[in-house]
């Protein structure tokens, strides 16, 4: 094979596992909708058939010829089924899962150089296929008074979606709507999925308007139970004109109006009351009452919020200087109270922004729970996932970069955690292997848990491979936990096989970093034989910290308070020293010292000299302690932590730069990655 | 003044293939877009020559792209042709009646497109 063969293969590959990988998840949303519901949504087929389309397209132009024969037959299957030539059934869904498998063993093949896997079999089930269904008479179609552009521009699959609505006794309105040519993208998307909460958008046409104003229009035909003046209400935000075209049994009701009530429209809806579901007007109210912010916009108000907190801190230090001047002291009193009224108000102010930003965790869990059964399936493995604490709220901004790392964790457990079914059953375990993922809070953070329960982290075998890489000596006499812990060093892995799943380059390290990234952190327990449990926690939200400011020769440092411990004043004298290392006796523990002018090499001088006090600020990094060693406690602060540029890189022990004060900018200590440097002690 | 063209196409690797192609043989500016949306914003800027579509996509298909190129002064007389699939012959055939000048099915041969292309090109 010459290179640029392998090269294209490779693109192609990359691409198909793209669509493999959105077609597996589709078709298993559309299994469940039709196990629950006996129907899928049209607009889920469409998608499963546009996605086995392009997988076709790309195919047959790198002359992968397995690939494509398969692929054409299914999308010929897929656009009979769109069209409702083809009834959905549970043998079809059973077909189509097989197909997929198929698929994606011939494109790992095929990135090999030689399509291998047999498809006579599948094709000749595919052309035997399921039984066309009775093509139902149109009903209403001709009568509707579409205008000709727009009846010439709906493709098949749009004209049999508006005689299908046509045929359930659903409205059909044709609605108009003008944007602004800038956003109008984003606009009409936004617009598009409030309408298909309720409805089905079948056709979307721009559209030229007469009198040639500024923007674009677009005329969309919508099928709905709802009634045109609930329509009306929904496309208010975007002055939508609403038009009853279904108007069954009379003469098509024309309004362009969305104030007008006339007698004649009564009649009409009361019609469509009748032929259709009632809507729950609850539920319709609460879609009108939601605005979608992009998180952006929060993030700008937040950074103001931020900045009104340090204008209030000037104003603390003002009133200092108040109230030594004689005579202003009253005033300086009535101030004083004015300003910590404001500060309340700045922290409700900060709170209820937050709020806006933190989203149920539920919604992910269910696309893990789906992801989980997927990967289950493709390991051979039967697994039973349950879900515990869906309405625990994150950050939307958190919640969004936390999956890819769930999903890692997930893929870990079920490739390397449960054991096959029948090893399961000889162990006397359930066949189906359990994975719990759970959520709930705890002070400011967020705990989520993944727990298997497959055969555990096997000690043994990280401590020899942990040798073998030189991350400890075979004499160390390391406790368990610590062992565990080598599983999240980078290239680490201590899997003798690779599975297609797991061994897709990012590793538990990378999963660390990520975490340790959003200012949270990992963690992992594990008994032989009874399963592994990984425990991530997180900050509710990364938009604000509180923080310990401090100096150390000369320097400023903000720690976050949600890593601070405790903190205590003593003197050099109590400090001891084993194996050359210092340490403080803690209450009868021993404390590792770190000393941060040692850590970041400062060679500025305490303000007092001859002072022979220092601060030791106990952190906590999961389960583990630190005291880092500091001149001076100044107190806590509301700090935004600003991300440093690309310059400096990534300085291990710096998480960023926040202000203080008079447009000062401090560094703030990443305790996380500052203890990962050193020995610590577990708590 | 080089010749522009406009290729509309959801699939990315599918469009990598025609850009490239098209850029190889013929000496044209090719533009891409992912989408008819994005296929709307460019048009104000550029004046296209003739435009490649699919047919089969999301937000408004080819077909409803085509429509509004037609009816609207500015763009209704850009030379249009349909991507198109063995399986949309339906769709191809609507393309054709609303104003497409030709058809290409995919899996086609560079050669295939090229040619295609050349035909229309002003």
């Amino acid at each position: 094979m010459d290179a640029s063969r392998k090269k294209a293969l490779k693109d192609f590959s990359a691409e198909a596992e793209d669509i493999l990988e959105s077609l597996a998840d589709d078709i298993e949303t559309a299994q469940e909708q039709f196990e629950g519901s006996g129907k899928v949504k049209p607009g889920l087929t469409n998608k499963i058939f546009r996605e086995m389309h392009s997988l076709k397209g790309l195919a047959s132009m790198f002359g992968l010829e397995r690939i494509s024969a398969l692929s054409h037959d299914l999308e010929s299957l897929l656009d009979k089924l769109r069209l409702g030539k083809v009834k959905m059934s549970a043998d079809l869904f059973s077909l189509l899962n097989e197909s997929r498998s198929a698929l994606r063993s011939l494109v790992a093949e095929a990135a090999g150089g030689k399509e291998k896997t047999e498809i006579a079999a599948l094709l000749e089930k595919i052309a035997k296929g399921p039984k066309a269904a009775s093509e139902a008479e149109p009903t209403g179609y001709n009568d509707l008074p579409l205008d000709e552009i727009t009846a010439k521009s709906l493709t098949e699959y749009e004209e049999h979606r508006l005689r299908e609505n046509l045929d359930e006794g659903t409205e059909v309105y044709g609605i108009r709507v003008s944007f602004d040519f800038s956003d109008f993208d984003s606009r009409l998307r936004e617009l598009t999925d409030k309408l298909s909460e309720v409805g089905e958008v079948i056709s979307t046409l721009p559209v030229m308007e007469a009198e040639a104003s500024a923007g674009i229009h677009f005329r969309l035909i919508y099928g709905t139970t709802l009634k045109q003046a609930q329509v009306e209400q929904l496309v208010t935000e975007e002055k939508g004109e609403v038009e009853l075209l279904s108007g069954r049994g009379g003469v098509p009701e024309r309004s362009a109006s969305t104030e007008k009530t006339t007698e004649k429209e009564t009649s009409v809806e009361e019609e469509a009351q009748s032929a259709s579901v009632d809507v729950d007007l609850d539920d319709f109210r609460d879609i009108s009452n939601t605005v979608k912010v992009d998180i952006n916009k929060l993030d700008y108000v937040m950074g103001i919020v931020g900045e009104m907190n340090l204008l209030k801190v000037a104003f603390e230090r003002l009133l200092g200087t108040l109230n030594v001047i004689r005579g202003q002291g009253d005033s300086a009193a009535d101030m004083s109270r004015q300003v910590r009224q404001l500060g309340k108000k700045l922290e409700e102010l900060q709170r209820a922004i937050i709020e806006i930003r933190l989203v149920p965790i539920g919604q992910s869990f269910n696309r893990l729970k789906r992801t989980a059964r997927r990967l289950a399936r493709n390991a051979g493995k039967q697994i039973d996932v349950r879900l515990y604490g869906g309405d625990t709220e994150l950050d939307k901004m958190i919640m969004d970069r936390l999956m890819t790392s769930l999903v890692h964790i997930l893929r870990n457990s079920i490739d390397h955690g449960l054991e096959p079914p029948e090893e399961r059953i000889s162990l006397g375990k359930p066949e189906d292997g359990l994975v719990t993922i759970s959520a709930f809070q705890r002070g400011n953070s967020i705990v989520i848990e993944v727990s298997d329960d497959g055969r555990g982290l096997q000690v043994e075998k990280i401590k020899k491979a942990a040798i073998q890489k030189n991350l400890m000596k075979p004499e160390d006499n390391l406790s368990t936990q610590e062992c565990l812990d080598f599983i999240f060093m980078p290239g680490f892995s201590s899997s003798e096989k690779v599975t297609s799943v797991s061994g897709r380059g990012v590793g538990l390290d990378a999963v660390k970093v990520a975490i340790e990234e959003m200012k949270g952190s990992i963690g992992v327990w594990s008994e032989s034989g009874k399963g592994t449990t990984f425990q991530i926690e997180l900050p509710i939200t990364l938009a604000i910290i509180q923080s310990l400011i401090v100096t150390c020769a000369g320097e400023f440092f903000a720690i976050p308070i949600s890593s601070v411990l405790e903190s205590f004043k003593t003197t050099e004298e109590e400090i001891q020293r084993v194996d050359n290392k210092e340490v403080f006796n803690l209450r009868g523990a021993t404390l590792p010292l770190l000393r941060l002018e040692e850590r970041f090499a400062l060679s500025g001088k305490r303000g007092d000299t001859d002072s022979n006090e220092i601060f030791v600020v106990v952190a906590r990094k999961g389960e583990r302690l630190v005291g880092l060693v500091v001149d001076e406690l100044l107190g806590e602060q509301e700090t935004v932590v600003h991300p440093i540029g690309s310059t400096l890189g990534r300085l291990p022990g710096i998480a960023g730069a926040t202000e203080v004060g008079e447009n000062k900018v401090i560094l703030v200590i990443d305790t996380a990655s500052l203890l990962t440097t050193m020995g610590t002690v577990r708590a | 003044m080089k010749i522009k063209v406009l290729v509309v196409e959801d699939n990315n690797a599918m469009r990598v293939l025609i850009v490239s192609a098209l850029e190889r043989y013929l000496d044209l500016d090719v533009y891409e877009a992912e989408d008819g949306f994005a296929a709307l914003k460019l048009m104000p800027d550029h004046n296209f020559d003739l435009i490649l579509t699919d047919i089969n996509m999301p937000d408004i298909n080819g077909l409803e792209l085509i429509s509004f190129l037609r009816q609207h002064p500015a763009y209704k007389d850009v030379t249009i042709l349909i991507i198109s699939t063995e399986a949309g012959e339906e769709d191809r055939k609507r393309g054709l009646a609303i104003g497409a000048a030709g058809y290409l099915t995919k899996p086609f041969t560079d050669e295939e497109l090229v040619n295609l292309v050349q035909e229309h090109l002003p």
